[in-house]
């Protein structure tokens, strides 16, 4: 913890410009129309500039603000800020962020684990949709399998599969499981 | 949404209503009882702030989850049993479409608890922290995060037009887009850790950090305000009765 007046307000300091940086920076997207979120740049920033707790209190904030400032779906997903504010602080105190392919490659294994914590997330407590995204390719997978399942009796000819699948309908194939 | 002239709610309220509303997700089980306190949960946002568009909004951000929900779960998705078949290939799975229901509710719960922080003063909520006794760190973690969010934002903007003028292409074509990517982030986030620098002498000359903050004496909010904060509380407690008695 800070000790002096000069290092609260700091850190303090940083850690909300951090914050405005998570959620400012969205406008950038925005501006640019992008596909991104830019929700995480202030909180891996944090790792080099404030302390590990306060890395991961930005992530929590921050995420908080989202719900207001963005979408009130956003504060669910605190824990993957909480989880990339670790990696991040532990990358850079092994020096991984000095070198470019280091700093790639922590990017993508963040980028991977940040998934892996999102997605039981967004099934339990968003059914498997998240907007905007996401929800496309969950629609597209949605889709396929839908149209697998029609595909499953058909014969080789166009009308044949509609009529095979409306058959395999009728019969109502055994449930495969909760889409994510 | 806010608008000049609307009354704005308390920072207490606001908690509250968050509280209530993390024990209705918990305690409610029927997707009535849900629906019931949210609608009664807006409308008393809507009838204390007199801002019609805060219903706009909050629909703005539930459609985009509902829809998908409805028609991933209610058509889609295998998982629940197809009910009935329209034109030989379109399946209504009612168990789907109960859960896409539920789930959107889930949204709408949020995003009333939502607009009721979006329709507080940020003055306001700092007033409360302080009067909270909250630690001054996590005082100014919270009021200068919510303050410099806004001129980050319009600093992109800023940024994007200076480069625009410099020249630098920044569409129609994706490619163009994401090579202009940098030129507008970097700007943005080097002058925003530049302002911090400068910020924090700012704040310690003026004797930030060396004492305790106290509520401002000429901020007492009314009683009627202090109230109010408890609806959602008895909202909660009204839809829990009626749905006993049901």
């Amino acid at each position: 913890m800070p000790k002096n007046a000069f290092d609260i307000t700091r850190i303090s300091v940083f850690a909300a410009v951090c914050i405005a940086l998570n959620v400012g920076l969205n406008k950038v997207a925005v501006v640019l129309g992008l596909p991104v979120f830019m929700d995480t740049v202030g909180t891996i920033l944090s790792a080099a500039l404030v302390p590990p707790i306060f890395s991961v209190l930005i992530g929590i904030v921050s995420n908080l603000l989202g719900g207001v400032i963005t979408h009130p779906a956003i504060p669910f997903y605190a824990g993957t800020q909480v989880v990339i504010a670790l990696m991040a602080v532990y990358s850079y105190r092994k020096g991984w962020f000095r070198r470019l392919p280091s700093a790639l490659g922590v990017g993508l294994a963040i980028g991977i684990v940040s998934a892996i914590v999102s997605a039981p997330i967004t099934v339990v407590m968003f059914g498997g949709i998240t907007a905007p995204g996401a929800t496309a390719i969950n629609l597209d997978r949605g889709a396929v399998r839908h149209l697998d399942r029609l595909k499953r009796g058909q014969g080789n000819r166009r009308c044949g599969r509609l009529a095979a699948a409306h058959a395999a309908a009728r019969t109502n194939e055994a449930p495969s499981g909760q889409l994510t | 949404v806010t608008v000049c002239n609307q009354r704005h709610v308390d920072g207490l309220a606001a908690l509250v209503a968050t509280a209530a509303s993390l024990c209705a997700l918990l305690i409610l089980g029927s997707a009535f009882a849900v629906a019931g306190y949210t609608v009664l949960l807006a409308l008393s946002l809507l009838v204390w702030t007199g801002n019609a568009r805060i219903g706009w909004v909050i629909v703005k951000w539930v459609l985009p989850f509902a829809v998908p929900l409805l028609l991933v779960h209610g058509v889609l998705n295998a998982g629940f049993p197809a009910d009935r078949w329209y034109f030989g290939f379109l399946p209504l799975r009612e168990a789907g479409l109960r859960y896409g229901a539920t789930v959107s509710l889930h949204v709408a719960l949020l995003a009333t608890v939502a607009a009721y922080w979006m329709n507080t003063r940020r003055d306001d909520v700092v007033d409360d922290l302080v009067s909270l006794r909250l630690p001054l760190w996590f005082i100014l973690f919270c009021s200068q995060g919510i303050a410099i969010g806004a001129s980050v934002e319009r600093r992109i903007s800023k940024v994007y037009v200076a480069q625009r003028a410099r020249g630098i292409r920044t569409g129609p074509s994706f490619w163009a887009r994401v090579q202009a990517f940098p030129s507008v982030l970097i700007p943005a986030v080097v002058s925003t850790l530049l302002e911090a620098e400068a910020r924090v002498p700012a704040l310690v000359s003026r004797g930030f950090g060396c004492a305790r903050l106290a509520p401002l004496p000429g901020r007492r909010k009314p009683l009627e305000n202090r109230l109010w904060a408890l609806a959602p509380v008895v909202l909660l407690v009204a839809v829990l009765l009626s749905q006993e008695w049901a």
